[in-house]
């Protein structure tokens, strides 16, 4: 790395947090900490989901998968799609009408106290496992760039423990406020750096015949082969249910950050507006800025410029090193530390809020003021950033981020994505229900990855390719699909329903005129 | 066999290279309908503002015919099968009985590009049923990790004669199969042929091999 890439990436790293910083100084509520004072239009939440959605763990790990099945890799964000009309027609009415602050907010006044503290572990778990897989990723990328001691182990959790320490400064001081407007400005260089890489990289191969002539074969196929791969693990239906059902999900209903920036809009009709911008227009923007490196690679390799040197999670750095001059290489490894720092911001704000609002509020300390709550946030922003660290060494067990990545959402998301979505649409779906989903799901999947048999029947086909947790990583999320729907609706069947008057404004066909 | 895969069959679906695109959007459509009705049992769409289900409806259009117009750029269209010359005095095609012959496997695509299938996952060799005679079975050689690193003609030693050796894939219906002429002795000579151009129409390539006539011991 020349010294003009350290002192670019250096000088970015400081200005974030000074502006992140200098954005939230007026922060005086927990309203503002959290949703920021819904006052933003459409535009400004948009462009800041992108940073939010896309990690740096994307830049890593899509261009490592894009290197070795090309387009097919697209449909981990192209899925998203089919979600909106749910999101729009139900959870967002939901969400405006029914006052709710947080994700067990929703659950326990739909279910009540018990079915929210299952939430509650649950979701909690499923960001603070974001979060380390976010710092996990940069420690990855510093550690490659400039490794601190020997041990590149160490090298990597070192580098996570320096950024997380950045990150957690202005998102303690500033709340949302920082967090929206770090995202703001990070969402835009974003996708400036991966349209770059695509951009030079395209340039590169001009006088080699063109990115497109070598970017022939099944490297132009939009989809992953269904139930086979070569080597196996990157099978279409274990992706599909993974990511395309599980994972997107739980990212736009269940993810208290997502649902954060949501509410920060100045009305449902500007959140809807927000909504169809991401979906429609930035995502597909996102997808081919976070692949363009692995492309690139997959081209180049044809070409005869690339031998393959990096595999794995290298590939994107290794990629932008060669296309890039120095000091533009410094701006786009500044680029992925602020997907990191964006995503893990948010996640750290949302984690803050839940520990509030549903753990410290309504059953540690009810009834205190305001700004005691308020210190209450900043304390658990720091506490969120300290477990995403401990859980960095957890992942570092995983092959590559992808699997890690995978692993974890097929592993944690369908309980509690079933139980949002049937409390959503079902009407007699009843607490018993909920918490058999939530409880008896998540035992299921725990049982699952301690016996992987139990996943045959619902395989696809597709060869386990491990042991144990590490067996049908993807193709887990539909069994836990299942299993937690099947669960739902049959304790439901035989329990107490709620009353109208009680699902008022929380279910389908109970909610005011939106 | 799995609930999904014996579900698939009854409906027709095989498994292979279309089927992640039909399975994927046809959940969708699924979910799809579930939204709309949704909004319209919540009053989200009310007559006047349901301008709001054209970019929810027309944006799953555009990803769908977009995703399937880049699926079939990378539709493989052709496969060759044929022995090679590993033997350096055997010409492609012909496998001594005592020795065995490499086999290499290509797959060809729309864009006239082609990959080398030969060790991949998802190629399906079948020395069976175009072998009644049990002239000679298919070796797979791997390595250390399991990987395949070679994939050879092995004569069984019951005999000598033409069989064929067929191939499928697990994600295309495309097939391809050769001729495989199992011989004995050292000493000829022999003559091998071009490789047969491919018909217009057709998917499969094959490699014809001449040996000359009387050589064969």
């Amino acid at each position: 790395m020349e010294t003009i890439d350290v002192v670019i990436l250096i000088g970015y790293f400081l200005t974030v947090t000074l502006f992140g910083f200098m954005s939230g100084r007026g922060t005086k509520t927990t309203k503002e900490f959290f949703f920021a004072g819904q006052k933003y239009g459409w535009f400004v939440i948009g462009m800041s989901c992108v940073a939010t959605v896309v990690g740096s763990y994307s830049f890593v790990k899509y261009s490592s998968r894009a290197y070795e099945h090309g387009f097919a890799v697209t449909q981990n964000y192209f899925n998203d799609w089919m979600w909106v009309p749910l999101f729009l027609g139900a959870w967002l009415p939901i969400l405006w009408m029914s006052g709710v602050a947080s994700v067990p907010e929703f659950f326990h006044k739909r279910f009540g106290p018990k079915v929210r503290a299952a939430v509650t572990a649950l979701l909690v778990l499923y960001m603070v496992g974001y979060i380390g897989i976010n710092f996990w990723t940069l420690g990855i990328v510093l550690n490659k760039l400039h490794p601190l001691v020997a041990d590149p182990a160490w090298s990597q959790f070192l580098w996570s423990l320096i950024v997380a320490a950045l990150c957690a400064v202005y998102v303690t001081s500033g709340g949302q406020v920082s967090v929206i407007m770090t995202d703001l400005f990070q969402g835009g260089l974003l996708l400036l750096a991966g349209f770059a890489i695509l951009g030079l990289g395209v340039y590169m191969l001009q006088d080699h015949g063109g990115f497109w002539a070598n970017f022939s074969g099944e490297a132009r196929s939009s989809f992953s082969p269904f139930n086979q791969t070569s080597p196996p693990g990157f099978d279409g239906a274990g992706l599909f249910w993974q990511d395309g059902m599980a994972n997107t999900a739980a990212f736009y209903f269940v993810n208290q950050g997502l649902m954060m920036r949501f509410l920060s809009a100045k009305n449902q009709a500007e959140g809807k507006k927000a909504l169809v911008f991401v979906m429609l227009v930035l995502m597909p923007l996102a997808a081919i800025a976070v692949c363009g490196g692995g492309w690139i690679a997959r081209a180049m390799e044809t070409a005869g410029i690339f031998n393959g040197q990096a595999t794995g999670d290298e590939i994107f750095i290794v990629i932008t090193n060669i296309v890039t001059q120095p000091g533009v290489f410094g701006l786009i490894m500044a680029a992925l530390t602020a997907a990191l720092m964006s995503t893990a911001d948010t996640l750290i704000n949302a984690t803050a809020a839940v520990t509030v609002n549903d753990v410290w509020r309504p059953y540690v300390s009810p009834g205190r003021s305001d700004a005691y709550y308020l210190k209450v946030a900043r304390w658990a922003s720091i506490g969120t950033a300290v477990c995403g660290i401990l859980l960095v060494p957890v992942f570092m067990g995983f092959e590559n981020i992808f699997d890690a990545h995978g692993t974890f959402t097929a592993a944690i998301t369908p309980p509690l994505v079933v139980a949002l979505i049937l409390g959503m649409l079902w009407r007699k779906y009843t607490t018993a229900g909920a918490l058999a989903t939530l409880v008896l799901g998540t035992l299921a999947i725990l049982f699952s990855m301690r016996y992987p048999s139990l996943i045959d029947p619902f395989s696809h086909g597709i060869d386990p390719a491990g042991e144990g947790a590490k067996a049908y990583k993807y193709i887990r999320a539909c069994f836990g699909v299942v299993v937690c729907v099947g669960l739902g609706v049959l304790v439901s069947t035989f329990t107490q329903k709620r009353s109208a008057a009680e699902l008022k404004n929380l279910v389908m066909g109970e909610v005011e005129s939106s | 066999m799995t609930i999904f895969v014996q579900l698939g069959e009854w409906f027709g679906f095989d498994g292979t290279y279309w089927s992640p695109f039909i399975y994927q959007y046809g959940v969708g459509l699924l979910l799809m309908i579930i939204g709309v009705w949704a909004g319209s049992r919540n009053n989200v769409w009310p007559k006047g503002r349901r301008g709001w289900l054209v970019p929810v409806i027309g944006g799953w259009f555009f990803f769908m015919i977009g995703q399937g117009a880049f699926h079939q750029q990378g539709t493989p269209t052709d496969s060759s099968l044929q022995l090679a010359q590993c033997v350096s005095t055997l010409p492609s095609g012909v496998v001594e009985s005592e020795n065995p012959s490499d086999v290499c496997l290509e797959l060809g695509y729309q864009d006239n590009s082609r990959e080398d299938f030969t060790l991949d996952h998802r190629t399906q060799w079948d020395d069976v049923s175009g072998d009644p005679s049990d002239l000679f079975r298919i070796e797979i050689t791997v390595d250390d990790d399991d990987n395949p690193t070679r994939v050879s003609i092995v004569p069984t030693g019951k005999g000598v004669g033409t069989a064929t050796l067929k191939v499928g894939f697990s994600h295309s219906q495309l097939t391809a199969e050769t001729q495989v002429r199992i011989v004995k002795g050292q000493d000829y000579t022999f003559t091998a042929g071009a490789l047969e151009e491919p018909p217009s129409d057709a998917t499969v390539r094959v490699t014809t091999v001449a040996v000359e006539p009387g050589e064969e011991s």
